[in-house]
C-alpha cells in the first residue's frame, strides 16, 4: 500500500515537475527576448514575500504570493511607463525591498510556525506539495500560454524581433508584457511549494541561457523542452538520493546550461572542420 | 476626399483631419514653438522649432551629425514628450494619440541591419508590418498575403521571401525594411538615413524606390539624411538642422 502511494506520488510530482519546468523554460525565453528578465526575478522575490507573508498571517500561500507579485509588477511598470525611472533600477529596488519583506515576515513568526511543514514547502519546497489540484492548475495555466501565444503569433514574432519598430509601428508592447508577467506571477506562485521560494527562478532563467548557446530557431519551443527535462531529472535524483527537491531542480537547470556551451562548443568545432575542408 | 484603400486594406474615404496652414495647405505634420528634451538630460534637444509639412509630399531633413534629425521623427511618432509647444500629425495631437498616428504610419529605422544569425525569413519579417491590425487568433486573409507578396515584388526581392533575413546584403536587408514599410500603406512614411549602407548606385534606385512609394501609395513621406544628392530631385521641401535648431526651410 505504501509503495502504491509513494509511486503516485513520485508519478505526480514527475508531471508538476515537467508542466512546471516545460511553463517557466517558455515563459523566461518570452521575457529575456523583451528585456523583462530582470523584472522576472523582482517578480519571485515578491511571490517569495508573499509566500512568507503567509506564514505570518495564516493566509493561503498562493494567492498571497500571487497578490505581491503581481503588486510588484505593476508598480516597476507604473514607475516606467509614467514616472520614467529605468526599469532596472527600479527592478532591484523592488527586488530588496521583497527580500527584506520576506526576511522580516520570517523573523516575525512564531516558532512553531517555523519549523511547521508549511514554511518548510514555501522555502525549500517539498515533492510532498504536489496534487492533483496543483497539476490541474499547471495544465490550465500552459494551455492559457500556448493559447496566447498562437492567438498573437504575429505580434509576438515582431516583438521578439525588434522590439522598437514593433512599438512605432503600433504594437502594444504593454499589453504583452503585463500578459506574460500576469502568467509568470501564476506560475510561479503555483509552483513555489515545489521547487521553494529561494530556487523557483532557476526553471525560469536556467534553460535560456543553455537554449541561446543551442540554437537561434524555435528558442521558446527549445526553452520549454529544456526546463521540462530539468524539473524532471531533478524529481528523480531528488526522489532516488532524498535530496531536497527544489535545490536538487535548479542543480540540474544549472548542469543544461553546461551541457548547452558543451553541445554548441562541439557543433561549432565541427562547423569550422568542415568549412576548412570546403576551402 | 479621395477613395483610397486605407491601412486596413479596405477602400474608404480620407477622412478630413487637416489644419489649415498659413497658405490653407493641407498639412499632415505641424510643430509650432516645439522645444524637446530627453528623460534626464540637462539641455533641449530640439529648441524652439516650428515646421510644416503637406499631405503627400517628401520633405527631406538633412543636417550634421548631433543636429535632432532623429530626435524629430521620435517626436512626430510619439517617443517625446515637448516641454513646450504643439506636435500635431494627421490631425492628432501627439504625443497623446501616438498609437493611432503609430498605426497609419510606417518607420525605417537608422540602425535596422540584422545579424546573420537572424532567422526570421523575408516574408516573416515583412508579414510583422501587418501585426496590429490583424487581431488575435485569426491568422492572415488571402488578401494581406497578397500584399505582402506585392511588396515584396515592389521593392525587386521576389525570389528572396523565404531567405532569412540575416543572410542577405545591407541592401537588401533595407528593401525588405521597405517592403515592411509599404506593406501597411501608411498615410505618413519616416525614412531614417535609408542610404547609409548603400553605394551610389544604391543611393540612386533607392531614392526612385522611395519616390514610387510616395506616387503609389499617396503618402506624405519625411526622409532624415545628411546626404542629400540621391534625393535632391524628387523632395518638395528641404529642412536643415543644426544644433537642434531649424536653420534652413525651404
Amino acid at each position: 500500500m505504501r509503495m502504491i502511494f509513494m509511486t503516485l506520488l513520485f508519478i505526480e510530482a514527475l508531471v508538476a515537475a515537467l508542466l512546471a519546468g516545460s511553463l517557466c523554460g517558455v515563459l523566461g525565453t518570452y521575457l529575456r527576448k523583451l528585456g523583462l528578465l530582470t523584472l522576472c526575478f523582482t517578480v519571485a522575490h515578491a511571490a517569495l514575500a508573499g509566500a512568507s507573508f503567509s506564514i505570518l498571517f495564516s493566509t493561503p500561500p498562493e494567492l498571497t504570493a500571487f497578490s505581491f507579485s503581481v503588486v510588484a509588477a505593476f508598480v516597476v511598470e507604473f514607475l516606467y511607463y509614467r514616472v520614467g525611472i529605468e526599469r532596472e533600477i527600479i527592478s532591484m529596488c523592488t527586488f530588496s525591498l521583497s527580500s527584506a519583506l520576506a526576511m522580516i515576515a520570517i523573523y516575525m513568526s512564531p516558532s512553531v510556525t517555523l519549523t511547521s511543514e508549511t514554511a518548510s514547502l514555501i522555502l525549500w519546497g517539498s515533492i510532498l506539495a504536489v496534487t492533483p489540484a496543483k497539476i490541474m492548475l499547471l495544465t490550465l495555466l500552459s494551455i492559457s500560454l500556448i493559447v496566447y501565444i498562437l492567438s498573437f503569433k504575429l505580434e509576438i514574432d515582431a516583438l521578439l524581433f525588434d522590439i522598437k519598430l514593433a512599438e512605432a509601428e503600433g504594437v502594444n508592447i504593454q499589453f504583452h508584457s503585463t500578459i506574460l508577467l500576469l502568467l509568470t506571477a501564476l506560475a510561479i506562485s503555483i509552483i513555489l511549494k515545489l521547487t521553494g521560494g529561494f530556487l523557483v527562478f532557476a526553471l525560469l532563467f536556467n534553460p535560456i541561457a543553455a537554449v541561446e548557446r543551442l540554437s537561434y530557431k524555435r528558442q521558446p519551443l527549445l526553452g520549454g523542452i529544456v526546463g521540462g527535462i530539468s524539473g524532471l531529472i531533478g524529481v528523480v535524483i531528488s526522489y532516488i538520493f532524498d535530496t531536497p527537491i527544489g535545490a536538487t531542480i535548479a542543480i540540474t537547470a544549472s548542469f543544461t546550461l553546461i551541457i548547452g556551451v558543451s553541445i554548441s562548443s562541439i557543433l561549432e568545432y565541427f562547423r569550422r572542420k568542415k568549412l576548412k575542408h570546403l576551402e | 476626399m479621395r477613395r483610397l484603400e486605407n491601412v486596413r486594406g479596405e477602400t474608404g474615404e480620407i477622412p478630413d483631419r487637416t489644419v489649415n496652414g498659413e497658405n490653407g495647405d493641407r498639412i499632415a505634420v505641424l510643430l509650432r514653438n516645439v522645444t524637446t528634451a530627453y528623460p534626464r538630460s540637462k539641455d533641449p534637444a530640439l529648441k524652439n522649432i516650428s515646421i510644416s509639412i503637406e499631405y503627400g509630399s517628401l520633405t527631406l531633413v538633412t543636417g550634421p551629425n548631433g543636429a535632432g534629425k532623429t530626435t524629430l521623427l521620435e517626436l512626430i511618432l510619439g517617443f517625446l514628450r515637448p516641454l513646450k509647444g504643439i506636435v500635431r500629425v494627421l490631425g492628432f495631437e501627439m504625443p497623446k494619440y501616438a498609437r493611432k498616428v503609430r498605426l497609419m504610419s510606417s518607420y525605417l529605422m537608422q540602425d535596422f541591419m540584422k545579424p546573420p544569425n537572424e532567422t526570421y525569413t523575408v516574408k516573416q519579417v515583412v508579414s510583422m508590418g501587418l501585426a496590429p491590425f490583424k487581431g488575435p487568433i485569426r491568422p492572415l486573409s488571402k488578401r494581406e498575403k497578397e500584399r505582402v507578396e506585392w511588396a515584396i515584388k515592389i521593392v525587386g526581392l521576389e525570389g528572396l521571401e523565404e531567405k532569412p533575413i540575416g543572410i542577405l546584403s545591407g541592401g537588401q536587408q533595407q528593401r525588405a525594411f521597405l517592403a515592411r514599410v509599404i506593406v501597411r500603406q501608411p498615410k505618413l512614411i519616416l525614412l531614417d538615413e535609408p542610404f547609409s549602407s548603400l553605394d551610389r548606385e544604391g543611393r540612386l534606385e533607392t531614392s526612385k524606390l522611395i519616390n514610387d512609394i510616395r506616387k503609389r501609395l499617396n503618402s506624405t513621406v519625411i526622409v532624415v539624411s545628411h546626404d542629400i544628392s540621391p534625393i535632391i530631385n524628387y523632395v518638395d521641401k528641404i529642412i536643415e538642422m543644426e544644433n537642434g535648431h531649424v536653420v534652413r526651410c525651404e
